[in-house]
């Protein structure tokens, strides 16, 4: 039965969807449990392969961290992808604005 | 290089409250067809010919004088610079200042006409730097020269300054061109951002012309350099705008890019950029500096020997023919070009600005190569040298 | 007197930099970055935090990479997004045209008996296991049905030869109908070219039929791959190869291989048995896991990893060639060059989302069972039906295109929405492929950390970008196939 490396992190800093978005990157490499414990996330890592702990827990932790960057990117930049896609798909207006 | 702007020496039969006229020189031998034609005397016998023939008025080159001064009314005479002037050609006149303008050589490949020398950019290398002048009367001057054009004209140009400024009045123009020139193309110079409105591009589009294209400068892919070179904030923004809807009207786009020390090192990014996003603009020209107007300038800014771009220039080349895109080479003589570039190369320079040095002579590429241009003060390159095409040499 | 301003004078603090949307990945040394449309940035790590928290300015080169790669933008400016939206709807645009390809399995009779293939053998009952007239006429109905301006039917089986009879008769019919719906018609009969007849090659030749076959190699691999009474199946091939060329001319004759195990440690004598036999390029693909490889366990046999080593190899190997003068693509990398390096779709229906299923394909069966995709008729044939839409007798191309089962397959496998693809900075130039993660995972998005699929294709984009930033050599022949 192989090793259970456990990280947690602050529920107050840290987003439950950024967490398991890393998880499920590890799938094949790594199962992931992620449970919330009074104001703490709890990430249980059991490696399927022959992964050693640290290097499984820093993988981990730079998925997280990347996947952190991704919610932020994606909350600033939401705004102007809907309206690029909008402009692109969205039934386009007769006549298009005219720039001041 | 042929002086173009000039002063008449003397004239006889013009009032200088007289309004601008212009004027279709024609050979003596041939009668006038209309009004504003006039003989283009050159030797004593010109001016009975000329009467002969019918005319009320002409252009004198050089001293030859009038025999006869009562039979010719109207004269206008010009220094021996003019002597390249030729049956067909167009002059605008200003009585008042006696001051004549060649607007049109048949015998030429590159006639341009000058809108108006009011712009709203500032590029640091312009070589028409902008006057903040009230000229709204060259486009009368034009309406009334076209008429005059030879209807054979393979292609017309029209320059500034930003010929759109007064768009109503010059889309007009161009739809005297549709309808008095229907065989010539024309070709317009512009930064392109009056195309940002929707408006303007209808009526561009509305004039339905058979071979209309716009020639708009893009210098990089980047707002912060491209609006620093034409020295205008937000430029870059409208003007790809502008390029997008012409576009999108099935309009026929140019791209521009002048090549100096600010745009040519990073012209592989640029044309990179314009391969990626505007692949589907009509052609890129790639541009070799004209060392004149504020060129002169800023020389320490834009200053660059085209051997140190050679290499960059050659790659953006490849970039743009990869991609499909129609590329062509300006103002740069062969002899500072790769040769994969060769093909690409063009013979640009307008025939009054154009000349070569000295070497030139002993080159065999001359035939086929751009030259350089005679305009304000010619910096050469380093790397300029006869190109003989022995064997035994390689790029 | 002119007065000119400095570069710093447009900087333009008052119109705020502003993040527009991209993706990356971490990798040796730094970050890869694409941003909407697929172009690829590659930045340090203290280059990343900077753009991610907009610590960047004018003439600091990061701002300069960061704009021109449409990574960042100013408020109060539109080109962008104008010029965005643009380059997507050119990179979808082969939306416009749906069900260009049309798969006719005129038999299911074959002579061969290749271990990866389910149809064999069936080669006494005509009747049974050839497509009839009437389901051929109802199938080309339907096709006709398809919105697309120019469509390509393509024959399969089994050996489309063994029924040439129908194929004429459906060649002919369509050429007679295609003038009234305005379409253009394109043929293609991939067969294995063992019973080519000059008659089958006059007809090719006046009606403008393609010819793809299946080379996987030299004699013996190949003979091994596809066994046949007499075990000659190479040799006729390369006959078949030779007299179509001629016939037809080299460009109406193309050759497919299939990689299996054997192939893998013996790329170069496969490019090289092409080249000897004046094919203009080859596809380097992987074996699928349908019928073949699940009977066979094919597939099971050779991973991602494995192919990614045979393709690098073979990629190698043809760049030296193109280098030392010939011309000869990989075709497989060439479709994913052009998606890389232009917007310009590529109409390849294996490799898009919204999937290919239905929108880019549709396979009439020899029994009238209309399904999403070959792979997807193949499945059929070893009891899954989870791709066949309908029947030529009830069905027609809206009812057919429209079912719920076809767009929740497809709505179900799209990369734009599903985890990690959403994320990944090689999605503009991906695709999804429901019917193998079907046939794999039982699911048609598949969890992407364990589909081989996706392993192949990462390794790849990786490669081809690699090749395309460090080798300019290399990249210079990449780029001519990617402008094809």
């Amino acid at each position: 039965m192989a090793a259970e490396t456990v990280v947690d992190f602050d529920a107050a800093t840290q987003s439950l969807g950024a967490l398991n978005a890393a998880a499920y990157r590890l799938i094949g490499i790594a199962a992931c449990q992620v449970e919330a414990s009074g104001s703490r996330y709890v990430c249980r890592l059991t490696p399927t392969g022959q992964l050693e702990p640290d290097t499984l827990r820093a993988r981990f932790l730079e998925l997280v961290t990347d996947e952190n960057v991704r919610e932020g990117l994606r909350a600033k930049t939401e705004p102007v992808r809907n309206l690029i896609l909008s402009l692109a798909f969205g039934s386009l207006a007769a006549k298009s604005q005219d720039t001041p | 290089m042929l002086p173009l702007n000039g002063m008449a020496t003397a004239t006889r039969g013009f009032d200088s409250q007289e309004p601008r006229q212009v004027f279709r020189l024609r050979s003596p031998k041939d009668s006038p067809e209309q009004l504003t034609d006039v003989a283009l005397i050159r030797l004593p016998d010109d001016f009975d010919e000329a009467v002969s023939a019918g005319f009320g008025q002409a252009i004198v080159i050089g001293d030859s004088t009038d025999p006869a001064p009562q039979a010719l009314p109207r004269v206008i005479q010009l220094p021996n610079k003019f002597n390249y002037l030729s049956n067909g050609d167009i002059l605008g006149f200003h009585p008042g200042s006696k001051r004549l303008r060649t607007l049109y050589r048949r015998a030429s490949a590159h006639n341009s006409f000058l809108v108006t020398e009011r712009c709203n950019h500032y590029c640091l290398m312009c070589s028409q730097p902008p006057r903040d002048v009230d000229d709204s009367w060259i486009l009368q001057e034009i309406r009334d020269a076209l008429p005059l054009v030879d209807k054979q004209t393979r292609s017309l140009g029209f320059t500034g300054g930003e010929p759109l400024l007064d768009w109503r009045e010059f889309i007009g123009v161009l739809c005297h061109c549709r309808d008095l020139l229907p065989q010539t193309a024309i070709h317009v110079l512009s930064n392109g951002r009056a195309f940002a409105s929707t408006e303007v591009v209808a009526a561009w589009e509305g004039v339905r012309h058979p071979n209309l294209t716009v020639g708009i400068p893009i210098y990089s892919a980047v707002d912060t350099v491209h609006d620093y070179v034409v020295q205008a904030k937000g430029a870059l923004d409208e003007t790809v705008l502008g390029i997008l809807k012409l576009k999108d009207k099935g309009q026929r786009v140019e791209v521009r890019v002048v090549l100096h020390a600010i745009t040519a090192p990073r012209v592989v990014a640029t044309c990179r950029w314009l391969a990626r996003n505007l692949p589907f603009v009509d052609h890129v020209a790639l541009m070799g500096l004209e060392n004149t107007g504020f060129a002169i300038a800023n020389d320490e800014v834009l200053w660059i020997d085209p051997m140190d771009y050679r290499v960059q220039l050659a790659e953006a080349v490849d970039l743009l023919v990869g991609s499909k895109v129609r590329v062509s080479v300006y103002n740069l003589p062969r002899c500072v070009l790769a040769r994969s570039v060769w093909p690409y190369a063009a013979q640009s320079i307008s025939d009054w600005k154009n000349g070569f040095v000295a070497d030139c002579d002993r080159c065999d590429e001359k035939p086929r190569c751009s030259g350089f241009f005679t305009t304000g003060r010619p910096r050469y390159s380093r790397g300029i040298q006869p190109i003989m095409n022995t064997p035994q040499r390689s790029n | 007197m002119a007065r000119f301003l400095t570069a710093d004078a447009f900087e333009m603090p008052e119109m705020e930099p502003a993040l527009l949307p991209f993706r990356f990945e971490r990798q040796q040394g730094g970050y890869l970055i694409s941003n909407m449309v697929g172009d690829f940035v590659t930045l340090t790590h203290d280059e990343f935090s900077r753009l991610t928290d907009l610590q960047l300015s004018a003439g600091d080169d990061l701002y300069e990479k960061a704009y021109a790669a449409h990574l960042i933008t100013r408020k109060g400016q539109h080109a962008q997004h104008q010029l965005l939206a643009l380059r997507l709807r050119s990179r979808m645009a082969f939306l416009r045209q749906v069900t260009p390809l049309h798969l006719f399995v005129v038999t299911l009779r074959c002579e061969h008996s290749c271990p990866y293939c389910q149809v064999s053998r069936q080669s006494t009952d005509r009747s049974r296991y050839d497509m009839s007239e009437d389901t051929a006429q109802r199938a080309l109905k339907i096709a006709f049905e398809s919105p697309s301006s120019r469509i390509k039917i393509e024959f399969q089986g089994g050996e489309p030869l063994l029924n040439f009879a129908l194929i004429e008769k459906i060649v002919l019919a369509a050429k007679r109908a295609a003038p009234a719906t305005g379409k253009k018609i394109d043929f293609v009969i991939a067969s294995n070219l063992a019973l080519l007849t000059k008659d089958h090659l006059t007809f090719c030749k006046s009606h403008n039929v393609l010819l793809s076959t299946s080379l996987d190699g030299p004699a013996d691999l190949h003979n091994k791959n596809r066994p046949r009474p007499g075990g000659n199946s190479h040799e006729l091939a390369v006959k078949g190869i030779k007299r179509a060329q001629e016939a037809l001319g080299a460009d109406r004759v193309g050759a497919l291989m299939t990689t299996t195990e054997s192939s893998l440690g013996r790329i170069s004598e496969i490019i090289d048995e092409y080249l000897r036999l004046g094919l203009d390029g080859i596809f380097l693909r992987p074996l699928s896991p349908y019928g073949f490889a699940v009977k066979t366990k094919q597939f099971h046999r050779y991973d991602a990893k494995r192919w990614l080593d045979f393709y690098a190899r073979g990629l190698r190997y043809i760049l030296d060639i193109n280098k030392a003068g010939r011309h000869f693509p990989e075709f497989y990398s060439a479709l994913i060059l052009r998606r890389m390096l232009t917007d310009r779709p590529t109409g390849y229906v294996d490799l898009r989302s919204p999937a290919g299923i239905g929108l880019g394909a549709l396979v009439y069966n020899y029994d009238g069972r209309v399904f999403a995709s070959d792979e997807g008729r193949m499945l059929a044939e070893m009891g899954d039906n989870t791709f066949e839409l309908g029947h030529v007798d009830t069905a027609s191309y809206r009812s057919l295109i429209l079912s719920d089962k076809l767009v929740d397959l497809v709505a179900s496998s799209l990369t734009q929405c599903a985890p990690e693809c959403s994320d990944c900075v090689f999605e503009p130039h991906c695709g999804s492929d429901p019917v193998y993660h079907h046939a794999t995972q039982r699911d048609p998005l598949g969890i992407k950390p364990l589909s081989e699929f996706c392993a192949r294709q990462k390794g790849i984009l990786g490669l081809l970008l690699d090749i395309l930033e460090h080798s300019p050599e290399d990249a210079a022949i990449l780029r001519r196939w990617g402008g094809m």
